[in-house]
């Protein structure tokens, strides 16, 4: 199991790394001059060499490198290109909004999912089958930030019933909190409905009817059992359909969010918040999903004598 | 009868707009400002948006711009993305341990959130939409080219193929890729929806398409403004990309029954 657990945080750190690589790659990579594309073509030269010398630019990339690493493991990000914030405080000042949304996104998805995904295969081929699933089409068809402006028209504009948008006020979560829930909840129910299926099909299930177990005997303490630890692996993997979906989701309604912290940073040419700010999504994404990885072997050991 | 031939008709309605954009005069630039915000009649069936420009004209051409992107992102990730990962599992060792790092590393950005990142830096327009998604696209082909690659290269018959002395090369191009097509053409197919949603989504973030140029991303973007006067500006772009969307994926699901595709990463 240790070494189960070793292998898993070896991996997740060399992907971070990666990641950091990539990161601080993305303003070098890119044809052109950072400055330049920051200040624009009319830039006086003494401005750029400021804003060179503040982002470290006229330094070598090595050196670059090692202080943008250092920053990092002190977890000191450096300032804001534009206000001069400190990075490390736009980021504590921003965490908890986007924390709450997906949260209670999350908290809806599965609300909808679960009853939905395990009736749909329950009464497989049924007219609610085809109404769950058409649903889950539905949902994955619809982008975000047309769902967004829909909610925003039908219940802020013409009901008056949530703000159109921001972070105070009453009920200012539940037009984006249903945006990304639903979306998450379209992908959660066909994958439930498909676990689920899975399991009814096995043996064990039909030991249990012909114990003479009721129905909901064993679908709660038979089926569910044993298909809520792939349920939980697959929701570990669409976080990273939540923290994305909720860039965009963020912007729609201004919610005041990491995600809309980057949309805002790129439209200003901030690019080290930019930096920091995806590499903070990514990394959440890998620790969620190594921190899944590690639960679902410690409740099912056959996963972790497989992979050993 | 419905589900079978609803995807087919809205995909062939997309291409045909698309050709008929390049046969007939549409004015998706025309400004008139003496018919701002119309509501749809029967001059302007989608009606018109903040400028007066024809919201069905504009909506055609966010099609092309819509099929454009999601043509050219395709085949550049399936191309690149099946090369990488027939040569990663073919050849194993060291080339395949880095190759799977790689590949990690990239599914580590969530979602569009690289695709997103890189566009801002390099700058809006629709050559560098193409370039974001493509670099993030390619990793799904890779992945799954390579698992594909691996369970094949131990088969008999590649193993004959070796023992009779072919190529590597041609082992590849003869004896498994022919094997691996239905995982990759039921992948690709799903693949477009991703693409034009991210497309609409990059346009609608302004990463997209610049002005005049239109793309129903950005066009649900400048209605967003005039949501209470002129709700069509929304609407009409956003149900034709949900219906596009949706023929694409209902399109992937009957093609995977056709193929008889089942778990593709196992």
């Amino acid at each position: 199991m240790i070494r189960f657990i070793l292998q898993k945080l070896v991996g997740a750190a060399i992907s971070i790394s990666g990641v950091v690589c990539l990161v601080f790659l993305l303003i070098h990579l890119v044809p052109g001059d950072p400055v330049e594309m920051m200040l624009g073509e009319s830039a006086r030269v003494a401005d750029r060499a400021a804003l060179a010398a503040k982002l470290g630019l006229d330094k070598s990339m090595l050196q670059q490198f090692i202080s943008f690493v250092h920053g990092i493991f002190t977890l000191d990000f450096g300032e804001s290109y534009v206000t001069g914030e400190s990075i490390t405080q736009m980021i504590l000042d921003r965490l908890p909004a986007t924390a709450l949304l997906a949260v209670v996104s999350l908290l809806i998805a599965v609300l909808i999912a679960f009853p939905m995904g395990a009736i749909a295969a329950l009464k497989k081929n049924s007219i609610a089958d085809n109404a769950a699933m058409g649903f889950s089409l539905l949902g994955v068809s619809i982008p975000n930030f047309w769902m967004g402006q829909i909610l925003i028209l039908i219940f802020s504009l013409l009901l008056g019933w949530f703000p159109v948008s921001g972070y105070q006020g009453d009920g200012a979560i539940v037009l984006p909190a249903i945006t990304l829930g639903t979306a998450l909840a379209a992908i959660l129910s066909r994958m439930i409905r498909s676990t689920l299926l899975e399991v009814l099909g096995e043996d064990y299930i039909r030991t249990a009817k012909a114990k003479g177990c009721s129905q909901t005997r064993v679908i709660l303490f038979h089926a569910m059992r044993n298909a809520i630890l792939p349920v939980i692996t697959l929701i570990g993997l669409q976080l990273g359909t939540l923290l994305a979906g909720a860039v965009i989701t963020e912007k729609v309604f201004s919610w005041p969010g990491i995600g809309l912290m980057v949309v805002e940073s790129i439209q200003k040419r901030d690019y080290p918040v930019v930096q920091i700010a995806v590499l903070l999504i990514s990394s959440t994404y890998v620790l969620v999903n190594m921190l899944t990885d590690i639960l679902y072997a410690v409740v099912d050991p056959r996963i972790r004598y497989r992979e050993q | 009868m419905f589900r079978k031939y609803f995807p087919i008709t809205i995909l062939v309605l997309w291409v045909l707009i698309i050709i008929s954009g390049l046969i007939f005069p549409f004015n998706p630039n025309q400004i008139d400002l003496s018919q701002i915000l119309t509501t749809p009649d029967w001059n302007n069936l989608l009606g018109t948006d903040d400028l007066g420009r024809s919201v069905l004209d504009r909506a055609i051409t966010g099609g092309f711009t819509s099929f454009i992107v999601a043509a050219f992102v395709t085949i550049i990730s399936v191309v690149v993305g099946t090369a990488v990962g027939c040569i990663s599992g073919y050849v194993g060792g060291w080339v395949d341990v880095i190759t799977v790092r790689i590949i990690d590393i990239f599914l580590a950005f969530p979602g569009i959130l690289l695709a997103i990142a890189l566009s801002g830096v390099m700058g809006p327009g629709i050559e560098n939409v193409i370039i974001a998604l493509s670099i993030v696209g390619w990793v799904g082909y890779a992945r799954l080219s390579r698992a594909q690659v691996l369970s094949l290269k131990n088969r008999e018959h590649v193993l004959a193929a070796h023992a009779l002395g072919t190529g590597n090369l041609q082992i590849i191009k003869a004896h498994i890729l022919p094997l691996i097509m239905a995982p990759l053409i039921v992948e690709g197919t799903f693949g477009i929806a991703g693409i034009v949603i991210a497309e609409a989504g990059l346009s609608y973030l302004g990463l997209g398409v610049q002005p005049p140029a239109s793309s129903w991303g950005s066009m649900i973007r400048d209605g967003s403004q005039y949501l209470l006067v002129a709700p069509h500006m929304v609407i009409a772009p956003g149900v034709i990309l949900m219906l596009v969307v949706m023929s694409v994926n209902l399109l992937g699901d009957q093609i995977r029954d056709y193929l008889d595709v089942k778990d593709m990463n196992g």
